[in-house]
Parts: C-alpha cells; sequence; structure tokens
C-alpha cells in the first residue's frame, strides 16, 4: 500500500512541482486570464519536468 | 424510424471520448502488458454498468463529473510529470551516469513493481471518467426520445475504436523501452494537464475543447525531446571538460 501511494504521488520535488501547477492554474483562472492558463500551464509543466529530470 | 439525427451526434461524440479512453489503456498497456490494462478497463466498464443499473448514473448520487476531473487531472499530474521526467533523464544519459548497475537493476524491479499498479488504476481511472462522459452524452441524447439510438451509436463507436485500435497495438509493441515511457508521460502529462484546468477553469476553457488534446501531446512531445537534446548535450561536454554531469 505503501508503495502504491508513494508511486501514485512521489517525493516532495515531484509534490511541490503539481502544487505549484495547480496554484498557477487556480490563481489565473481566478483573476479570469484563462486564455493565459492555457498556455502558461503546459509551459511551466514542462518546466517542472525539466527540473524533475535534472534533479 | 430510426432516429439518425440521435444515432449520428452520439456515434461521433462517443468515439472522441472511446478514443480518449482507448489511448490511455493503450499507453498503459505498453508498460503494463495487454491483458491487465484490459482487465484495468473491464474493471471500469463494469463499474459503470453497475453504477448506472443500480443507480441511474453517478450524477444521481450527486458525483460531480468536474470533481472526477480534478482529482483524476490531479493524479495524472502527479504521476506523468515524474515519468516524463525519468525518460528525458534516461534519453539524456543522466539516470545510468548517476546509478551503479546493481542499485539500478533493483530500483528498476521496485518501480516496475509499482509502475505496474499505478498503471492499471490511471488505465482504471481514464476508462471510468470517459465512460462518465460517454454515459452523459448518451442521457443528454436519450432524454429526447431516441434511447435506442443513442445507445446504439456510443456502442457501435466502441467498437469500431476498438477494431482501430486493436490493429495498431502490434506495431507499438516493438518501439524501445525508454521511447515507450516517454510516450506514455507525454500522454498522461498531456491528459492530466487537459483535465486538471478543465476542473479548475470550467469546460470552455480550452479553445477547441477536445480538440487541444492533440495540440498538448504535439507540445509535451516536442518540448520533451527538446529538452532530452539540451540535456544530453550539456551532460556531453561536461563529460569532456572533466565535470560531473
Amino acid at each position: 500500500m505503501k508503495a502504491l501511494v508513494k508511486t501514485l504521488i512521489g517525493d516532495v520535488a515531484n509534490l511541490s512541482v503539481v502544487a505549484v501547477i495547480l496554484f498557477a492554474a487556480a490563481a489565473l483562472t481566478w483573476i479570469g486570464e484563462s486564455a493565459i492558463a492555457v498556455y502558461a500551464i503546459p509551459l511551466m509543466t514542462l518546466a517542472g519536468v525539466a527540473w524533475l529530470a535534472r534533479r | 424510424m430510426f432516429q439518425w439525427t440521435i444515432l449520428i451526434p452520439s456515434f461521433l461524440a462517443a468515439a472522441v471520448e472511446w478514443v480518449e479512453a482507448f489511448t490511455i489503456v493503450l499507453a498503459v498497456s505498453l508498460s503494463i502488458g495487454w491483458p491487465a490494462a484490459t482487465g484495468a478497463a473491464a474493471a471500469a466498464l463494469a463499474v459503470l454498468a453497475a453504477m448506472t443499473a443500480a443507480t441511474g448514473g453517478a450524477l444521481s448520487l450527486g458525483v460531480s463529473v468536474v470533481w472526477l476531473q480534478g482529482v483524476v487531472g490531479i493524479s495524472l499530474l502527479l504521476f506523468g510529470v515524474r515519468w516524463l521526467a525519468k525518460a528525458i533523464a534516461r534519453q539524456a544519459g543522466l539516470q545510468s551516469l548517476h546509478d551503479e548497475a546493481q542499485e539500478f537493476d533493483r530500483t528498476r524491479a521496485r518501480l516496475r513493481t509499482g509502475d505496474w499498479y499505478a498503471g492499471w488504476v490511471i488505465a482504471f481511472k481514464g476508462v471510468l471518467l470517459e465512460g462518465l462522459e460517454v454515459w452523459l452524452i448518451v442521457v443528454a441524447l436519450g432524454v429526447q426520445g431516441g434511447w435506442s439510438a443513442s445507445v446504439t451509436g456510443a456502442i457501435a463507436a466502441l467498437l469500431i475504436v476498438l477494431a482501430a485500435g486493436l490493429a495498431i497495438r502490434k506495431p507499438l509493441a516493438s518501439v524501445p523501452e525508454n521511447i515507450i515511457k516517454f510516450a506514455v508521460g507525454v500522454m498522461i502529462v498531456s491528459f492530466g494537464t487537459f483535465w486538471t484546468l478543465e476542473a479548475v477553469g470550467g469546460s470552455a476553457v480550452w479553445p477547441g475543447g477536445d480538440r487541444s488534446l492533440p495540440g498538448l501531446i504535439l507540445f509535451y512531445a516536442a518540448g520533451g525531446a527538446l529538452l532530452a537534446a539540451v540535456l544530453r548535450r550539456s551532460v556531453s561536454s561536461n563529460i569532456l571538460r572533466g565535470r560531473r554531469p
């Protein structure tokens, strides 16, 4: 069970990347900038992937 | 008289959802095997059928599709970013350079076990979510007086997508492992991004709706390949300069 949870959620770095993406998505839609979010969120996700790959 | 005006939109709309569900199952099957992935899909379809038969569907229980999209989207992102990062790191030569052979084998065996469960859950949740969308389409069209046409359209779409999908299964099975990991990572992150933002910003957030998905897949595939190339170059130049990558 522990292994399954860790595989699905990952480590702190992984969680942090997804938390930042979620925060940005919520903030951009909250201020009414959904049109920017559809471009910004994929770019941020790719940046997060790059950071995780480099670690 | 058979209602073609119900059947055709039901077929087309359901086909889009079934293709999305099949893409997830196919991607997962390349990692955990076809029997396990189809087992997960069958389990999800069984859950859908039971929910529909017993309660009249998830919405009558008060379960919002938006919430499901959010939960599934976030879990796909949690899994996908890690998987894609790992595939890129391997492609760039970062991971294998850091690992000792024995430790690498042990870790890979451990990850394989973990990946199997995670892959199964992803296939299950993916089919469940897409299936719920098909159910909504069938109900939305069916309540207008064309239940049999609506259901027939959705089932016909499922059978045609399955037949077409099975035809491309074999060529994909011979693709090398890291390319498979990369492709699965790209697809999972794409679906995760799509559903998460749709759950947060509403169904109209993506320009073109579901048609944005191929664009996202292309973006992550091209971006990931570029990242791997840049990282590999940086690793090579660091080795030439005698630095640790």
